[in-house]
């Protein structure tokens, strides 16, 4: 059993994993690449018997060098610290590799390697990284007990001056090898148990805040891919290289009019929003969307991140009665690498939570309604926002005007090219009314339409007809693969081409030429960047927002029936609206270890002081209505006028206890008497000597033979001392032949028990009372006289 | 308790230790391993404080969990287990015997896993520590671990205490429980293979030739007649007498007594060191000369000083050791312990012994001086030719006696 030639390449499996657990969360291939290969080198170099250690002094040096150049790359601030103490690891745990001499230098190597996984888990907050991570310890716990033991046995061999085979005795049985690897499993799960119920415990009990960054705030590691779409600037000729990743941005649980979205209507989030396009300006990057306002003065609100609520407008303190419909989404966004926080549509009350120090700002702006944080999002963030569908211009009331008037008006406007606003003027596009007149025209004019369906929503109708000119499928092709226009597009105005020429683009140019349409009639348009998720989960009862979800839409100013001047979504890539939701078995289960790892995220990563009082309040709140239950309980029972309280009456409650008390010592009185009994039918058979235990066992087993001892002697048998039992029953001829067999029979069964460890069943003791009922019939029916000369006497 | 435990112990100690948890066994102390751990524990614990991160706040849970449930677990391994101590039949300075620890697991669940057992209190009484390694013993199981002693001195060995030791399950701490069992066993001097040579002149008449002392019940030659008696064999009886007395008579036939002989043993210490050993040396060869004797059927005795205060002093008048010659496993084993706890002496010169000795070498005993010194012997002694002289240090005694050469008689002094 101490036969442990299987701990090699467990030793070298555990490292290997630990270095595949770390670079995955540190996405690192060529890191993994390395790694794997220089150890696996090794691993057949040990195996092969050709593995000569490095000298001590060689590897000291490499030690020293490379502990210089990350102090070096430190200050230098080229790297985050995680990163360079990883890399320092990883480089340790290959020369303690190769230097490895004995035991104590395998010890350091994983120490090392346990060293690495836990970096990695500072750099992602994954599921599969953590049950990677689970695996990986209780590998590296059966490991480090099987080292333990292995050290152990050749210390004490060494001491005792034996080889190590011979340093056991006696050697191990098959049935030795299974009870131990039964032990070594009983012992694991203890560890196993014990050490989880510890860490749970510590990980919800903990505070949470105290003293962080006690030592210096810790570099949070930098996403290596920001979600496209958001940056500040977007230029629509990048926009070919958008990324069709599939990776997920957010979750998203959404609640309508109080009621949880099913997903039959597809989700919208706004992340920025830009107005004023550079055409072929000279003074600012060609073709590119900017926010035409002056964001530092539009932004009314800064607040930092807290478990407080906290109202996206100051001065509010209560919401604004035409927010009545109220509607709210808890947003799990993963590390994008922006600023920008999305949301659904107006937001109105804001409640999030960080784990990180120091805690992030979060600005909202009333001019497009959207929310920004102070640093790029490169950790989990969960969020909570209160929102109004309705993206209104007007600010709720008690909003100062100055604000509004500078929040509402852009610094500076688009460049629309002449062939774009000729476009939107062409009656065909932009529409007529009854009487054939041009709507842009009248738009322009300010006058309303006589036409009565139009009226004054002429601008509505206009933004319509934009929308469908640019859906009609006939004039305009949705594609993202914009490869074969580079040079058609290289210098010319995109949209332009694009409304022109190609009529071939993806959602960035609908939404482009819809907007500068608008804005060339004089509407007030934006372009919104954010997502446009279709994919919903039953299971999980969220939306899956990717970075394919990726969309532009455009929003227009425009009126609506209650007068109030509204910002109103135009997609002008597509009008399908249902959200897509797939109840294939496969989807399913895909959806449900995607629920997992959202509640991962939600009720794990993102486990904070907040949440963590919630939890001990709780279960506070849960033991006290425990206690007050259990109290009110005996209230009730001891209230006199409780038709139950004859049930405690004191006469009843002192017979109940005189009752149980007899019954206590009719128990001990049954059990010293038993006991008697036992010790008399021990005596009998001949097993008093023995050890109690052995006593204990053998004195039931051998209840049949006392039995048939009892039943000769009321006959007038008895067994002298001296005799054994097998003297005994040979002595027994004069009995008919069909006893004296039975006799013997039983005799050799009681040897077999009492000297062979043999045990009786309920089977066999059937058989053996129905022998002795036997014997006992014969005896009383024959009533048979000894003969003469064979009285035997005690 | 196991047999041999605290609770053997009187009562005053056993209350004492129970109340003063720093002085209930079994002790703890943790190892370097474990300082490294605890150390790596706080490490996690300030990195999850420091940034917060909640996975580092569970992983450090798992690190004290691991820490909390290997202290609990080195403590289970320990409780209930057993362990007896049962020696060898007997034990020869130099000579590997087989010790051996019987263990058995009372626990009904639990295992009993890496434990090393050893003697506590055995000082250099063995060339190497007794040392036993227990890997695994299943629930309520036994085992026995044997394990080869080698003792280094002669004499009366006393064993207090052994020592029950673990690191179970990682090493981070180091457990030991000491259990009470008091056995004491005498050592046999070393004992070396002697010449045939040394044996034969052992055996051979003395000048008196009167090497043979007869005795009736042998079948050897003619002794004497006797009545016959129902049941003696009929081919014994002697026709011509039986006819001439008329009276059914056997032979009776002599019966070759064995030879004996006495061995003195001469343990005189002089005040160089280097006399220890040739003292030790001198007993041993006496110890392997009586033991060859009696394996061959001699009848064999002794004799040496043997100071009763059992100094290496001792003082005038003091008992001597007088063991008659006799035969027998018994009479072996009795001749090799008091062999064994021989005290040196440096009053008593070998003529006292001899001199003292005289009534055992009398008649047909053939006495063997063993001695480490030079001995002259006197013209009477001489004449009688009954004394074999053997000088431990001379090459003859070297080339009769095979002792292993690893044996050190310079560290077998008691």
């Amino acid at each position: 059993m101490n036969d442990l030639r299987h701990f090699r390449p467990l030793f070298y499996f555990l490292l290997l994993l630990g270095v595949s657990a770390y670079c995955w969360a540190a996405e690192m291939p060529l890191t993994w690449m390395i790694m794997a290969v220089v150890m696996l080198l090794n691993a057949v170099l040990v195996f092969t018997g050709r593995f000569i250690p490095m000298p001590r002094f060689f590897s000291t040096a490499i030690t020293v060098i490379a502990f210089l150049a990350a102090v070096i790359m430190l200050l230098s601030e080229r790297a985050t610290i995680f990163t360079v103490v990883a890399d320092f690891l990883m480089l340790l745990l290959l020369v303690k590799l190769y230097e490895q001499r004995g035991d104590r230098d395998v010890a350091q190597a994983l120490i090392l390697n346990v060293l690495l996984v836990v970096s990695g888990a500072i750099m992602t907050s994954s599921l599969w990284f953590a049950l990677t991570m689970a695996s990986y310890l209780v590998l590296a716990l059966f490991v480090s007990l099987a080292l333990y033991q292995k050290t152990e046995f050749e210390a004490t061999a060494a001491a005792m001056g034996r080889p190590v085979a011979t340093a056991t005795s006696p050697p191990p049985t098959p049935a030795d090898k299974r009870q131990f690897r039964r032990s070594v499993n009983r012992v694991m799960a203890f560890l196993m148990v014990v050490s989880a119920v510890i860490g749970v415990a510590v990980f919800i009990f903990f505070p949470r805040g105290l003293a962080a960054q006690m030592l210096g705030s810790p570099q949070v590691a930098q996403v290596a891919d920001p979600v496209t779409g958001l940056d500040d600037q977007s230029q629509v000729e990048q926009m070919v290289r958008v990324s069709q990743d599939t990776e997920i941005v957010a979750r998203v649980k959404v609640t309508l009019n109080d009621k949880p979205a099913n997903g039959e209507q597809a989700l919208w989030l706004r992340g920025k929003t830009v107005d004023a396009y550079a055409g072929n300006s000279t003074t600012r990057r060609p073709w590119t969307w900017e926010a035409g306002h002056d964001s530092a003065r539009s932004a009314t609100h800064t607040v930092t991140l807290g478990s407080t609520p906290v109202n996206a407008w100051y001065r509010t303190d209560k919401l604004n009665a035409d927010t009545s419909t109220l509607n709210s989404c808890t947003v799990a966004l993963a590390p994008t690498g922006t600023n920008v926080l999305l949301t659904p549509g107006r937001p109105l009350v804001w409640t999030a939570s960080s784990t990180i120090s120091p805690i992030p700002r979060v600005s909202f702006y009333s001019v497009d309604w959207t929310a920004r944080c102070n640093v790029p999002i490169n950790w989990p963030l969960t969020y909570t926002v209160t929102f109004d569908p309705r993206v209104t211009l007007t600010l709720p009331e008690s909003d100062s005007p100055e604000n509004r008037n500078a929040a509402t008006q852009p610094t500076y406007h688009s460049l629309i090219d002449p062939k774009i606003r000729d476009l939107a003027h062409d009656p065909t596009v932009c529409g007529v009314d009854h009487n054939g007149v041009n709507l842009a025209q009248l738009y322009e004019s300010g006058q309303p339409s006589l036409d009565p369906e139009i009226g004054p929503n002429v601008g509505t109708y206009i933004a319509q007809n934009f929308q469908s000119y640019l859906h009609n499928k006939n004039n305009f092709h949705y594609t993202l693969d914009m490869s074969d226009q580079d040079k058609m597009l290289k210098g010319r105005d995109p949209i332009v081409v694009f409304l022109t020429e190609t009529r071939r683009g993806y959602c960035e140019f609908f939404a482009s030429a819809m907007t500068l349409m608008c804005q060339s009639v004089g509407l007030r348009a934006r372009m919104v960047f954010g997502y446009r998720c279709d994919e919903f989960s039953p299971v999980g009862g969220y939306y899956v927002v990717r970075e394919s979800d990726a969309h532009a839409w455009t929003e227009v100013l425009l009126t609506d029936a209650q007068g109030s001047q509204v910002w109103t979504r135009f997609d002008a890539t597509s009008g399908d609206e249902k959200a897509l939701i797939n109840t294939s078995l496969s989807a399913r289960i895909m959806q449900f270890l995607d629920l997992l790892n959202y509640q991962w995220a939600t009720a794990v990563v993102t486990y904070d002081q907040p949440a963590r009082h919630e939890l001990v309040s709780g279960i506070v709140t849960r033991l006290h209505a425990a206690a007050e239950a259990i109290r009110s309980l005996f209230d009730f029972l001891t209230r006199s006028e409780n038709p139950w309280t004859w049930l405690i009456s004191p006469t009843l409650l002192v017979g109940v206890i005189l009752t149980m008390s007899l019954l206590v010592v009719v128990a001990i009185v049954g059990y010293i008497v038993e006991a008697v009994r036992l010790r008399r039918r021990a005596r009998r058979v001949g097993i008093d000597g023995l050890e109690r235990s052995d006593q204990q066992r053998l004195v039931r087993q051998l209840a049949f033979y006392d039995r048939m001892i009892v039943l000769l002697a009321r006959n007038g048998i008895l067994r002298q001392p001296q005799m054994t039992p097998l003297e005994f029953s040979r002595s027994l001829w004069f009995l008919p032949p069909g006893i004296y067999q039975d006799i013997h029979r039983l005799t050799l069964v009681y040897y077999r028990i009492r000297y062979g460890q043999a045990e009786v069943d309920d089977a066999r003791r059937r058989r053996l009372s129905a022998s002795i009922d036997h014997i006992e019939a014969i005896l009383d029916r024959e009533k048979f006289k000894r003969p003469l000369g064979t009285e035997i006497t005690a | 308790m196991p047999p041999g435990d605290l609770a053997d112990a009187p009562a005053s100690r056993y209350w004492i230790r129970r109340l003063l948890p720093s002085l209930r066994e079994p002790r703890r102390t943790l190892t370097r391993s474990g300082w490294t751990y605890v150390g790596l524990s706080l490490f996690m614990g300030v990195a999850a404080t420091n940034t917060q991160a909640n996975l580092l706040f569970a992983v450090f849970g798992l690190t004290l969990g691991v820490l909390l449930a290997s202290g609990v677990l080195s403590s289970l391994v320990m409780k209930k287990l057993s362990v007896t101590r049962v020696l060898p039949g007997q034990m020869v300075a130099g000579q590997a015997a087989s010790l051996v620890y019987e263990c058995e697991n009372g626990k009904r669940f639990w295992p009993t896993m890496s434990i090393r057992i050893g003697e506590a209190s055995c000082g250099t009484a063995f060339v190497r520590r007794p040392l036993a390694y227990l890997a695994h013993l299943a629930p309520r199981g036994r085992t026995s671990i044997a394990i080869e002693v080698i003792p280094r001195r002669r004499g009366v060995l006393k064993l207090d205490k052994l020592e029950l030791n673990t690191g179970y399950p990682l090493g981070f701490a180091r457990r030991v429980r000491m259990v009470e069992q008091r056995h004491s066993m005498v050592v046999f001097p070393a004992l070396g293979r002697v010449d045939e040579r040394l044996l034969k002149m052992c055996r051979s008449a003395d000048a008196s030739g009167a090497s043979v002392r007869p005795r009736g019940g042998g079948q050897d030659e003619f002794y004497g007649v006797h009545e016959y008696r129902t049941g003696q064999n009929p081919r014994w009886i002697y026709w011509r007498r039986s006819a001439r007395t008329g009276v059914l008579v056997s032979r009776e036939m002599t019966q070759v007594s064995p030879p004996r002989i006495v061995v003195l043993v001469d343990t005189q210490l002089g005040p160089d060191a280097a006399d220890a050993a040739s003292v030790e040396r001198t007993i041993a060869m006496a110890a392997s000369l009586a033991h060859a004797a009696l394996e061959r059927g001699m009848s064999v005795g002794a004799a040496a000083p043997m100071p009763s205060s059992g100094s290496p002093r001792p003082k005038r008048g003091d008992d001597w050791l007088l063991v008659a010659p006799t035969r027998g496993k018994r009479h072996r084993q009795d001749l090799l312990a008091a062999l064994a706890r021989l005290p040196p002496n440096t009053d008593q010169p070998a003529e006292r012994l001899i001199e003292v000795a005289r009534d055992l070498t009398g008649g047909v005993t053939t006495a063997v001086l063993v001695t480490s010194r030079r001995v002259e012997m006197h013209l009477a002694d001489r004449v009688r030719g009954a004394m074999i002289v053997v000088q431990s240090g001379s090459p003859e005694a070297a080339g009769w006696f095979h002792f292993d050469p690893s044996i050190d008689f310079a560290g077998m002094q008691p």
